[in-house]
């Protein structure tokens, strides 16, 4: 076994200066700097839906798109926060309330359908031709978060990723809405936990040695 | 079982509360950790000297740290664990923030695997020194060329320089083909082996304390 002194010394000799993270909240908006855009010109392309200016003067669809940004930004500073070493778990409910409104506001929707007399779209099965259409438009705040997320520590990632996959699911969602007249809310959240599951249960578990050396 | 997932963060940071077998008030505890995390943000701003001094007067606390939870035994591995882990993710540390949580969250995190690794270790263990494997024949000579010590490998390992470091990972410890490490890391096949050769050979130096 090394001396530790010897190690000390050598780590101390080879170190060379390192670039400080930002606080998690500043690269939570850096975060969104690319990610949003990324969303409304993927959403652009796709198509804004034809009802957009008469949703966006309901006060319903507003507060729900408003929950979905603040889900999406708490989320991703509560996983930046927590890949530092030394962070309080409960950063975790950070995105709880906003979420709790965005959610809720799924929950008003299924009760309104329910109740109406002729069947709505949201309870009419899981729409799957909007598959590919949350594919395109999760991969790139996912990705960008998971890389981000990865510049912290790794020492306990189930965490950290399941929260970036919110946050990824949520700027989503909001994304979704503006383009698709049906709302695939259900299944962008479906789809995005099923992924950022198995991320988080394959990294989560025990990391491999290199990512453990980290 | 997971021994050490029940460590709790008090637990480790009422530690900290002892010094050179006294305890100090928290008042002068802070005051360390406040010293500590000067030394640590002139470390990241590429202060050696600094960052030697951190290293050298957090290892005593680490050692009672660790000790406490794990004993004398292989303690001093988990401690340079730390130290190496640390070393990694410096860039991590955020000065306005105080040092040590963040300190005794990396010691957590390595205390709670090394007991991982010791509880995987008796799983697939056998019971070789028995009369149901049959007893080891004493008589036999000792291989020449022993294994070497694994502490030391994966540290000299750590100490490369960053290429060659990739390049061993990748090709010896995942082995990897050079295709797939060549795409991974942006390198050429050449480079690649270069860097491999070049690796092995200061690991060998590094193992033997044979000068390259």
């Amino acid at each position: 076994m090394m001396n530790t002194q010897d190690l000390i010394r050598s780590l101390s000799e080879s170190a060379q200066p390192v670039r400080r993270l930002p606080p998690p909240g500043r690269r939570a908006l850096g975060w969104a700097g690319l990610a949003v855009p990324a969303v409304a010109i993927i959403a652009l392309v796709m198509g804004l839906r034809p009802d957009l200016a008469l949703r966006l003067s309901e006060p319903a669809f507003v507060i729900e798109l408003a929950a979905c940004a603040a889900t999406a930004i708490c989320a991703a500073t509560a996983g930046l926060a927590l890949s530092i070493p030394g962070t309080p778990r409960a950063w975790a409910l950070l995105p709880l309330p906003p979420m709790l409104v965005w959610l809720g506001g799924f929950g008003r929707q299924c009760v309104l359908e329910w109740l109406a007399p002729q069947p709505g779209e949201l309870l009419d099965g899981p729409h799957l031709h909007c598959l590919p259409d949350i594919a395109v438009i999760t991969a790139i705040p996912t990705l960008v978060l998971m890389l981000m997320i990865r510049r912290g520590t790794w020492f306990r990632p189930r965490l950290p990723v399941m929260l970036g996959g919110l946050a990824a699911a949520a700027l989503a969602h909001g994304g979704l809405s503006l383009a698709h007249p049906e709302d695939a809310g259900l299944l962008v959240l479906i789809v995005q936990f099923l992924a950022v599951g198995i991320l988080a249960l394959t990294f989560g578990r025990t990391p491999g040695r290199n990512l453990a050396s980290r | 079982m997971d021994i050490a997932a029940d460590i709790s963060f008090e637990a480790l940071s009422r530690l900290t509360q002892r010094k050179g077998g006294r305890v100090v008030t928290v008042g002068e505890s802070q005051d360390v950790g406040a010293v500590w995390g000067e030394l640590m943000a002139a470390a990241q701003d590429g202060d050696n000297a600094a960052y030697g001094r951190l290293l050298g007067e957090i290892t005593p606390m680490l050692r009672r740290v660790v000790r406490r939870r794990w004993g004398e035994h292989d303690g001093e591995d988990i401690v340079q664990d730390i130290l190496l882990s640390l070393h990694r993710v410096r860039h991590t540390y955020d000065p306005a923030r105080p040092f040590k949580p963040w300190l005794l969250a990396i010691a957590q995190y390595r205390l709670a695997d090394a007991a991982r690794k010791t509880t995987r270790r008796g799983v697939h263990e056998r019971p070789e020194w028995s009369f149901e494997f049959g007893l080891p024949d004493a008589a036999a000579e000792e291989p020449e060329d022993t294994p070497g010590d694994p502490q030391l490998l994966r540290r000299a390992i750590a100490d490369l320089p960053e290429g060659q470091r990739r390049a061993v990972e990748l090709l010896k410890l995942e082995e990897r083909s050079l295709k797939e490490a060549a795409a991974e890391t942006g390198m050429t096949v050449g480079a690649l082996k270069v860097a491999m050769h070049r690796g092995l050979k200061a690991l060998k130096a590094a193992m033997t304390g044979i000068p390259r």
